[in-house]
């Protein structure tokens, strides 16, 4: 996980900036991550993580800035940074009018996964997540944990070489939750970047490699997990550095 | 009764985007409810001028002193066909039901606000349709004070009966609904069976009174007469109110109020005493709901896998199903009709008319209906848009739409291949039995098939293009976005200006011309121009990118 050799950074984001209507949302953000690493990102309630993520999965237009998939730009070339990459947004909503099955063999279809290929994934992370024997129902049957893991399996049915996830933990029982750490770390050994972004402080802590720390849009603290915290927990850092935020806006 | 206030309140607000028409600061989106209210207007003026064309038309027959019964039969079935597609999400598995349920108020009045609301629509659409039925008629039946006083009071209460009904049949379709798994398609074509036989009903009784003669007029009158006593037959209300309203029987008035009261009192009383129970039995889901896991079909291409899935969109939603596919099916079945009928159908047509209307010049009916059907056919086409309201559909899904790999041509492309399947798949099979069963000259037969399929190329492409530049992915009830949006409206609207514009010139051309061959010119090219905006409008579409 740790001995990322590649040089072309696998999302690499370039004073990217948003806003919507007058209010600026973010503002000359800048970050990237190799590939094989975790990187976590955190911060308070309408800091602009979901902002961030939704433009670099390729769901929402951004004012300025670039963002780069793989080296590739996600303006000039959408289809194909989005081929390599899968998100799973912070609400699972997905077709309810299918059913799990067949939203996952939409998203093959979608990504171009051949059928040998999408019946070992699918047969191997529903197992894996304990969906195996509901993949024949509506979705609309599903509780909001089994939708949060419908929406991961068709993440991981192309192999992604970017695995983006908004507050992936909501919702997952612990087990679940177990399942997906798993997972997170063997895409990353598999050589894929994964950013996340998350209000559980002790997980992001634990699995990352590395993470930045959003406040009013603007990074306030990122780097190697270690150097990040120092002696203190990412809790700690985070509170305080919220409370200077506060103060600091007082 | 603050508390039942405060909610009544809320539901009125939340009626028809109320709140959010006079808070938001969002000019465009105020702008687009201004649209919608006036459309609503519209719409209300054109369904009353008809309702007042049918008691003038009730009258001149001689049937005024039928139209009570008829007025309220007809509010009936319109109160509860409103009724019964707002019930279900109004009443049973609401978004809101467990932060309704955990304030500190009685349930009924929880109850009680909710089917306020459903009743004031259904009164609105019942004074719509019953006013104008009462006004253009009643004069002529020589009704007194009390009659009017009765006549009005009817229509305050109509809505009662059918709401309690309506209400029971909706708790039903919701708890088979959670049950069945294809229970929304059944639900949709069910609807759309219903809505097409209506329609065919309303086809049926709506016939010119002017063009018949004064026996047929007799006739006529005499058939009005027969259908409102079968109404107040089978419906027990519209037998009273006629009786109140013409014999002046205060016993039936009363009766009917009564009756009335009585079941709106005991539809509240009764939702309110299971409505617990009944949400926990429409929410829960089955024990025995799923099929045998599945490991993935055979892969598609993509734009197949999206048709699929905006076929079976249609498929699942009972109200898109409804409200689009009305159109094809009554053009595939007026092209069945033509079939079965044969060319003997425009003698029978032109034997029904007045000595001289069945001819104009040297022009026959033949040649109208040749330069004319193929434009009925695209009428049809252009009112089943599918694609109008297709993207908004995507709703808090869309992020799938937004991040698959595929462009803007392939996930908007697969929703106007969509449509072309659904509405012009249909109609061009009906269009087709048509020219083969009237025996058309190969050149207008040609036009049978080419008209419709161009007007639904330019339906289904503007409506996409419309609705990607206008979506609204917040709805909470997919009425909202296939009933009141403005994509919808446009399209439809664009659609159906186009195959009345294209009827009026080829007809004009036949008549002016003489030929059937100058009318197929003008709607061949007609359809040239339809095709042609088609092309540049889908160009213009597969540019913009999808995405907030």
């Amino acid at each position: 996980m740790k001995s990322a050799g590649a040089r072309v950074p696998m999302l690499e984001v370039r004073g990217f900036s948003k806003s919507y209507g007058r209010k600026k949302v973010i503002e000359d953000l800048s970050l990237e991550v190799m590939p094989g690493r975790i990187f976590g990102f955190v911060g308070p309630n309408g800091a602009g993580k979901s902002t961030l993520i939704r433009s670099i999965v390729g769901a929402q237009r951004f004012d300025g800035g670039q963002v780069l998939i793989d080296g590739m730009s996600v303006t000039e070339h959408p289809v194909r940074c989005k081929a390599v990459v899968a998100y799973v947004p912070d609400n699972p909503d997905v077709y309810d009018y299918l059913t799990g099955g067949q939203y996952l063999s939409f998203m093959a279809d979608m990504f171009g996964v051949g059928k040998a290929v999408r019946e070992r994934r699918i047969r191997s992370y529903s197992d894996r997540l304990g969906l195996t024997g509901r993949l024949g129902e509506l979705v609309s049957a599903y509780s909001h944990g089994m939708r949060q893991k419908l929406v991961l399996i068709g993440a991981l049915m192309h192999d992604p070489k970017l695995l983006v996830l908004d507050e992936p933990f909501v919702g997952l029982d612990p087990q679940a939750a177990f399942d997906l750490k798993q997972i997170m770390a063997e895409l990353a050994r598999s050589g894929s970047a994964i950013f996340f972004s998350s209000h559980v402080l002790e997980v992001v802590e634990k699995l990352c490699d590395e993470v930045a720390i959003i406040q009013n849009g603007a990074i306030v603290r990122a780097g190697a997990t270690e150097a990040v915290c120092g002696d203190e927990s990412l809790e700690s850092v985070f509170l305080s550095l919220a409370r200077e935020g506060g103060e600091g806006r007082g | 009764m603050a508390k039942l206030a405060a909610l009544l309140r809320v539901q009125a607000l939340g009626a028809f985007g109320l709140n959010a028409a006079i808070r938001s600061t969002d000019v465009r989106r105020r702008m687009t409810l201004a649209g919608m209210a006036l459309l609503f207007v519209l719409v209300g003026v054109v369904m009353a001028v008809y309702c007042y064309a049918t008691g003038a038309a009730m009258a001149s027959v001689g049937a005024a002193s039928s139209v009570p019964s008829f007025a309220v039969f007809a509010g009936s079935c319109a109160a509860a066909a409103a009724s019964l597609l707002k019930a279900g999400g109004a009443l049973f598995g609401f978004k809101d039901y467990d932060t309704v349920m955990a304030l500190p108020v009685p349930t009924w009045q929880v109850v009680l606000s909710r089917l306020a609301s459903l009743y004031a629509m259904a009164a609105l659409l019942c004074a719509v349709l019953m006013v104008p039925l009462y006004v253009a008629s009643l004069p002529a039946a020589g009704v007194g004070v009390a009659g009017w006083l009765a006549a009005l009071l009817s229509m305050v209460l109509v809505p009662a009966i059918p709401l309690a009904l309506a209400v029971a049949v909706a708790f039903l379709v919701s708890l088979v609904a959670s049950r069945m798994r294809h229970a929304q398609a059944v639900a949709g074509i069910a609807g759309l069976v219903l809505v097409v036989a209506l329609v065919v009903a309303m086809g049926g009784l709506s016939q010119p009174s002017s063009a018949l003669g004064g026996d047929a007029q007799a006739a006529l009158g005499q058939a009005v007469a027969s259908f409102a006593a079968f109404a107040s037959g089978l419906w027990l209300p519209a037998g009273w109110v006629q009786a109140a309203v013409i014999q002046g029987q205060p016993l039936a008035l009363a009766l009917f109020a009564a009756a009335s009261v009585a079941c709106a009192t005991l539809c509240v009383a009764v939702v309110s005493r299971f409505f617990e129970r009944l949400n926990a039995a429409v929410s829960s889901p089955a024990s025995s709901r799923g099929r045998r896991a599945t490991f993935g079909q055979q892969p598609r291409n993509p734009v197949r896998a999206l048709v699929e899935k905006e076929l079976r969109l249609v498929l699942s939603t009972p109200i898109y199903l409804m409200n689009m596919g009305i159109g094809p099916v009554l053009g595939f079945a007026v092209g069945c009709a033509c079939f079965v009928a044969g060319p003997s159908l425009l003698s029978t047509v032109a034997e029904s008319l007045p000595a001289g209307a069945g001819a104009l010049g040297s022009v026959t009916l033949e040649g109208l209906a040749a330069a004319g059907l193929p434009w009925v056919f695209a009428f049809c086409a252009a009112t089943g848009v599918t694609s109008s309201c297709s993207v908004s559909l995507e709703g808090s899904a869309r992020w799938i739409m937004e991040t698959v790999p595929q462009p803007t041509s392939v996930v908007l492309g697969s929703k106007v291949l969509a449509n072309l399947l659904f509405a012009g798949a249909p109609i061009l099979t009906g269009a087709a039995l048509a020219a083969v069963g009237l025996h058309v000259p190969p050149v207008s037969a040609a036009m049978f098939l080419l008209v419709p399929a161009a007007v639904t190329c330019f339906s289904a492409c503007l409506g996409a293009f419309l609705n990607a530049r206008m979506p609204n992915y917040g709805w909470k009830s997919a009425y909202e976005v296939v009933k009141r949006s403005v994509p919808v409206m446009a399209a439809l609207l664009g659609g159906i200006v186009l195959s009345i514009a294209g009827l009026a010139a080829s007809c004009a051309c036949t008549v002016l011309a003489g030929g059937a061959v100058d009318a197929a010119l003008v709607s061949a090219a007609v359809s040239a121009v339809a095709l042609a905006a088609a092309a540049a409008i889908a160009r213009t579409a597969f540019r913009m990118p999808l995405g907030d």
